[in-house]
């Protein structure tokens, strides 16, 4: 749980058919990840017990259940859960299932109710989850205790900034605790709404992978790929008038960091060169828009002060939050949150989000400066997608190949966001996590 | 379905010689349009003021051929069939008749971003397309839903059926519903919405050809 990585030096805890699963060595600056990682069904079961059942995993953005009565149906950790507000406004995790016979008891993506009904036997239970109604009650014997037949919740329900998570294992640590320095950086997020207040937008995009989840991890916040797996976006930007041409020596056109956030959590760091809509602007934008940006980038220095507002507009960050959620914030703010459903299978689940206080015009520029990069249909995330569908296929022959290198940028000082050290990050974490499994 | 086409797209026609709607439904009848004080260079001299009009048999034949060039990746002449101020939209599938300035969609592309798309797709470093997925499009159903001046709303329903090698083949079922529009009295595309039928993308993957 510390900030800086203080484990052994060399071979990391962990293991399958007698290898590591990851293997540093401190003296040959090599790091290398085991394939089988990729691949394992066993290591996949031991996964979902070791990392999802004890780490804080997203459910949802406050702002997505506004009202009482508002829910939200979700995945979590494997779990069926409801993420809804009560009549009185509190938010809980409701694990949906019925307590008589476990058929889910909301099968609706989203909406509003004053309760939620088994189609089954006709049970029905408050938005707090407490069971309001049993049909036929009286043939119940003495001892059946309608008040501790509720829906079960999540064991732990927290949130910060609106972010809500959930955990599986009462004993794990506040999730404020939990989030260390990513905390610093989902403040930078919400930093960009003048009232604190960001929201989901409407629309989300579900897509499947078929690739092992740790893939998008890496992808993720993976700022050396860019060049041979983004040409094309590359390409868009520049016959967009946008200035993409890496300063001599340089593989991309600014040079940021990868930091180390603590609790394997990461982040890219990296000074703006692609637009931000709070608040740079660029070609892309058009010139129209042009006013506009500037009056945003003059509230948030009135706000925030010179040096807090270029902190939050003039840089992008790739945040990966361990185990599984992600949030860019660059060119839009993405939420995105992926789902390992077999070794080789992930859902991914994704959002644009934006602050309350935004504009028609504002709202519009930000969703266009979303679809031009992200999501199933954008110029750079099918790309993502053919490549990690790739990298799993050639996993099969994890037997002869066994390793995969992440040594880029050992041995230096400071690591930039193109070398690897973030990534590292993640996968000692995540391997400590599977050997400390209970 | 959740997209009912009860309304038409556009307001009720309110003047001229424009297309009437009958019991009959929608697309037993052709759109016809006055040419009034515009005379359409595609009606012969004399017959200015004539109408133009548009059979459902025309429409089919217009979107058989765009499925023609697109199925075979001809995008440069598939973007001749597209107005100067078209766009292309793919709504999320959560929110199929959303508004893309407020909803997140799965693609909104203007023209300027279109033509994008298409340079993109003709480039082999767009590895998701690259080999070129083969895809086969089957376009049914085809109904005039609206008509309003120039323009005419359109419905009909696809199944594309994408193929990579080595994968399974990938299905997209839904419903076109587009504006097309009469330009000196040549059928073009103003307006392409392609809104699929399944709650969520899932094994369909990206919409990385053109859908």
């Amino acid at each position: 749980m510390n900030d800086q990585y203080t484990g052994p030096g060399n071979t990391h805890p962990g293991s399958h058919n007698g290898h590591p699963l990851v293997r540093e060595s401190r003296e040959k600056l090599s790091f290398s990840v085991n394939r089988a990682v990729f691949v394992s069904r066993e290591l996949f079961e031991r996964e979902q017990r070791a990392v999802f059942d004890r780490c804080w995993i997203y459910v949802g953005h406050a702002s997505e259940i506004r009202n009482p009565g508002d829910y939200r149906t979700r995945s979590v950790a494997g779990r069926p859960v409801i993420f809804c507000r009560d009549r009185d406004g509190n938010v809980h995790g409701l694990i949906n299932s019925c307590r008589h016979r476990g058929a889910v008891v909301c099968r609706e993506r989203e909406g509003n109710v004053r309760n939620f009904y088994c189609m089954y036997h006709g049970w029905t239970y408050n938005t707090d989850g407490s069971l309001r109604g049993v049909p036929g009650e009286d043939s119940y014997p003495p001892s059946f205790d309608k008040a501790v037949m509720g829906l079960a919740h999540v064991p732990r329900l927290e949130s910060y900034r609106d972010f809500y998570f959930a955990n599986f294992d009462h004993d794990a640590v506040d999730l404020a605790t939990y989030l260390a320095g990513a905390k610093s950086y989902i403040d930078l997020v919400v930093d960009q709404s003048p009232s604190g207040r960001m929201e989901i937008i409407s629309g989300v995009q579900e897509y499947d992978i078929k690739a092992n989840w740790k893939l998008l991890v890496e992808n993720s916040v993976d700022d050396y790929h860019l060049i041979a797996t983004h040409a094309t976006w590359l390409n868009y930007m520049r016959n967009s008038g946008v200035n993409v041409s890496p300063p001599k020596g340089q593989l991309l056109p600014t040079t940021g960091l990868g930091k180390n956030l603590g609790n394997g959590h990461l982040t890219t760091d990296n000074p703006n060169y692609r637009g931000r809509p709070v608040a740079r602007w660029i070609s892309v934008y058009g010139e129209d828009a042009k006013t506009d940006i500037e009056a945003i980038r003059a509230e948030l220095v009135a706000r925030l002060g010179e040096a807090r507002a270029a902190r939050v507009a003039d840089t992008n960050r790739n945040l990966a939050i361990f185990p599984n959620l992600v949030i860019n914030d660059g060119s839009s703010v993405t939420v995105r949150n992926f789902t390992p459903v077999a070794p080789d299978l992930m859902h991914v689940t994704a959002w644009a989000l934006g602050p309350v206080e935004e504009t028609e015009a504002q709202r519009a520029r930000r969703l266009h400066a979303f679809l031009t990069f992200y999501g199933p249909g954008g110029f750079a995330t099918p790309d993502d997608v053919a490549v990690l569908e790739c990298a799993q296929q050639g996993y099969a022959s994890w037997r002869e190949v066994p390793w995969n290198d992440l040594s880029r940028g050992m041995g230096k000082n400071e690591h930039t966001n193109t070398d690897e050290e973030h990534l590292r990050v993640f996968w000692r974490r995540w391997s400590e996590l599977m050997e400390a499994r209970p | 379905m959740n997209k009912p086409l009860d309304e038409p797209a556009f307001p009720s026609p309110t003047s001229g010689s424009v297309a009437e709607r009958s019991e009959a439904g929608w697309g037993a009848r052709p759109a016809s349009f006055a040419r009034g004080s515009s005379p359409s260079p595609a009606l012969p001299e004399g017959r200015e003021g004539e109408e133009r009009r548009v059979l459902r048999t025309e429409i089919e034949d217009f979107l058989f051929r765009e499925a023609d060039l697109l199925d075979n990746w001809k995008l440069d002449e598939w973007l001749t069939l597209l107005t100067d101020d078209a766009a292309y939209y793919v709504p999320p599938n959560d929110k199929p008749d959303a508004d893309h300035r407020f909803t997140l969609f799965t693609i909104a592309d203007d023209m300027v971003r279109l033509r994008e798309r298409v340079i993109r797709l003709k480039d082999p470093n767009c590895h998701a397309e690259y080999p070129p997925s083969r895809t086969r499009r089957l376009i049914t159903n085809v109904r005039i839903v609206g008509v309003d001046g120039e323009t005419i709303a359109i419905a009909a329903n696809f199944a594309v059926y994408r193929y990579r090698r080595g994968e399974q083949v990938r299905e997209f079922v839904g419903q076109y519903r587009h504006k097309l529009r009469l330009l000196d009295g040549v059928l073009k595309i103003a307006e392409r919405r392609a809104i699929l039928d399944a709650h969520e993308l899932g094994a369909m993957g990206s919409v990385s050809f053109i859908l």
